[in-house]
């Protein structure tokens, strides 16, 4: 129970929890209630603030992931193709997060300053979508993990 | 008509750093696969031997440099906003070169588990071009595959390396004209 092995395997998995999480929060249970409740100019700062801090936490939790992700597999010992199709979706990841915080969150960030306008309504669409496609591949990736450890063709089960 | 060209968006220190650690990748990929320490030690002995024993470190290194410079770029092409950005890559180079040696290492440690260039390829190439120019061959086709492989395995580190810069530099400071208004 006390093993490096698991103390990675535990923040790596927090990790995840985090990044997920915090993204399935914002979209599905923060946006509609700011929508709802708030009037469009403190809706609009609340969201931007939002962005920015949500925008740290899930590319802090994607380096933790990365970082610990790669002991994982030394600890695994041995690369399968499933593993590698799980490698591939988390570059896709890690671009398309870059994409949605770095660029559709900055882009809200700048031109929200003078207020709300039907360009920042776009971007926020914009960002909502990436986000949706980020979740979902996220969650791929969880279901291939689940098959690495679990399946069939669980590849502790095939090397030792 | 001339085309217009778009402005380039990698800066120039970063291009220059990048073809400095493919060079350096490809001379000691291509001196290992060729065995090219015999003539450097003929040449020079004590730093033909200095290049024997560290150039299948200076591989793995230049690889896993390679893929974190690219998974840099990568990630800065996905950003917009171009001081944050520049400051981002500055800072995720520097965290990159600190941790060039323990990155190199661990991709090394990944990229080797479970490969070989396979009987396959080995038999192939000797069918092909005989059995000197065969061997050869696949002792050159080895080391590409396992620089390629380092490389891989680190273009993610650069980017998660990079989207850490931007999130440490996002929140600790306000970036463009709206910080002031917002701070407001």
């Amino acid at each position: 129970m006390l093993s490096l092995r698991f103390a990675v395997l535990f923040i790596h998995i927090v990790a995840v929890i985090v990044a997920l999480g915090g993204s399935l929060f914002s979209t599905f249970a923060l946006a509609p209630v700011l929508a709802a409740e708030l009037d469009p100019p403190a809706r609009l700062r609340v969201a931007r603030r939002i962005v920015r801090r949500l925008g740290a936490i899930v590319l802090t939790s994607l380096a933790v992931l990365v970082v610990t992700g790669i002991f994982n597999v030394l600890f695994i010992g041995g690369v399968s193709i499933l593993l590698a199709i799980k490698l591939i979706l988390v570059v896709v990841v890690i671009a398309l997060a870059l994409y949605q915080y770095g660029n559709i969150g900055m882009q809200i960030w700048r031109i929200s300053a003078a207020g709300p306008s039907p360009e920042v309504a776009d971007l926020q669409a914009r960002f909502r979508r990436v986000g949706l496609t980020v979740g979902s591949v996220a969650l791929l990736i969880v279901y291939l993990s689940i098959g690495l450890t679990r399946g069939s063709g669980a590849i502790v089960a095939s090397i030792r | 008509m001339p085309r217009k060209k778009s402005p380039r968006r990698t800066p120039a220190w970063m291009r220059r750093l990048t073809a400095l650690a493919i060079a350096l990748g490809v001379i000691a990929t291509l001196s290992y696969g060729a065995g090219a320490h015999i003539a450097v030690r003929y040449l020079n002995p004590s730093f033909g031997a200095w290049w024997n024993s560290n150039e299948f470190a200076i591989i793995e290194c230049a690889a896993a440099a390679v893929g974190m410079l690219i998974g840099i770029r990568i990630g800065a092409r996905l950003v917009n906003g171009g001081a944050l950005r520049n400051r981002s890559m500055i800072a995720a180079v520097i965290v990159c070169a600190l941790v060039l040696p323990i990155v190199g290492r661990l991709s090394a440690e990944i990229a080797r588990l479970r490969f070989t260039s396979g009987a396959l390829a080995n038999g192939w190439l000797i069918d092909r071009f005989g059995y000197d120019v065969g061997m050869f061959s696949d002792k050159l086709l080895v080391a590409g595959v396992y620089s390629i492989k380092i490389a891989a395995f680190a273009l993610p580190v650069g980017m998660v390396l990079f989207g850490a810069a931007i999130a440490i530099l996002m929140t600790a400071k306000p970036v463009g004209d709206a910080a002031g208004a917002i701070s407001k």
